[in-house]
């Protein structure tokens, strides 16, 4: 593999896993305040 | 090993480490706060719409041949929990069309209206409202009504339990107060310390000035409370009223614990062996002038209310 190609993917690797997280984070967020106990603890065990 | 065959293995390393940092994201956190119920339920913490007055799918409790109050109506509030109680009162005192609830909330000049808690005690500290129906106040609410110079009367209405609730699994289905007591206050950390499995205890807290909240200050007493993070591999335990539990919000995913043994029903709160039972209130201002806001108690304390809140799933006052 050529090192440009591979510098290519290591970059769209990390903005594509990067974006994930902070999607999946910004979604806790907003599910946070609606969340009532009684569903907290249901989805906790 | 290969130049191409080291930069693949890098590369599947990189997907990797996202992939395991999204999982852990969605186990420790998203998926706790998927909340299953009704927008409404979620927005509003009771389905409003399910409890109007003067509506013929309403689910209250129909009293039909309570004498109408006229004149000046008094402005009603209160808390998520009591509000199929008081809708049921204001159904059996008001005129018929009094209530105006429209695109999913009450009009400004609706003598009906839900602020929950919080907002019911707000209101009436700034005068915004004449009686709401709640549990006790906590210190910093009371202060508020004594800063917008209101004197509360507290009238008991009927008796509720105070609860502490767990997950379906859990196989712990029992804990005495201290135990409780010392979770809260993070002496105990593991549901083994109660007979239960080797996960650590998540302790929910409400948010302050909630009722339950207050009710837990109450039930803590001198004891300070101490929340424990538990992200990882813990069970959850919090607390509510039985009947928001049990006939408001209830999924069948979660159940109430026994304290000291007894379990908390009907008999166990009005006999009093359910050791953490406590009434429910109608709050005014002493300094209401208006004759209705006397009649509405009343009515709340007579043969018809005292029905209404013992076919609300509530226990009535103790005769």
């Amino acid at each position: 593999m050529k090192d440009k190609t591979y510098e290519k993917l290591v970059i769209i690797i990390t903005i594509l896993g990067t974006i994930s997280v902070a999607a999946l984070l910004a979604y806790t967020v907003i599910l946070y305040p609606d969340c009532s106990v009684i569903s907290y603890i249901a989805n906790k065990g | 090993m290969s130049k191409t065959a080291k930069q693949i293995i890098s590369l599947l390393l990189l997907v990797s480490a996202f992939a395991v940092t999204d999982l852990a994201v969605w186990t420790l956190f998203t998926k706790n706060y998927i909340n299953d119920t009704s927008p409404e339920m979620q927005a509003r913490s009771v389905e409003v719409s399910r409890f109007l007055p003067f509506d013929e799918s309403s689910e209250i409790v129909r009293t039909d041949d309570a004498e109408k109050l006229k004149g000046d109506l008094p402005r009603v509030d209160g808390a998520a929990a009591l509000f199929p109680v008081y809708s049921a009162f204001v159904h059996a005192l008001y005129p018929e069309n009094s209530v105006i609830y429209e695109n999913g909330s009450f009009a400004p000049d609706s003598p009906m209206q839900f602020r929950n808690t919080r907002g019911a005690y707000s209101a009436l500290a700034n005068k915004e409202t004449d009686i709401i129906f709640v549990a006790q106040p906590s210190a910093e609410q009371l202060e508020s009504m004594k800063k917008g110079g209101v004197d509360p009367v507290m009238v008991p209405i009927g008796c509720e339990a105070f609860v502490f609730i767990v997950s379906a699994d859990n196989p712990v289905n029992d804990l005495s107060v201290d135990e409780v007591k010392a979770i809260y206050s993070g002496k105990i950390t593991k549901w083994s310390e109660v007979g239960g499995n080797s996960r650590y205890i998540d302790a929910v807290q409400r948010n302050k000035g909630s009722g339950s909240r207050t009710a837990m200050t109450a039930f803590m007493g001198d004891v300070p409370m101490k929340r424990i993070p538990a992200f990882w591999y813990s069970g959850a335990i919090g607390y509510s009223f039985r009947y928001y539990v049990e006939g408001l919000a209830g999924n069948g995913k979660v159940k109430i614990l026994s304290l000291n043994g007894v379990y908390p029903d009907k008999r166990s709160i009005a006999d009093g062996s359910y050791p953490v039972s406590s009434f429910f209130y109608a709050v005014y201002d002493r300094n209401n002038k208006n004759e209705n806001t006397e009649k509405f108690i009343s009515f709340c304390l007579s043969d018809k209310g005292q029905r209404i809140i013992e076919e609300s799933g509530y226990v009535p006052l103790p005769e």
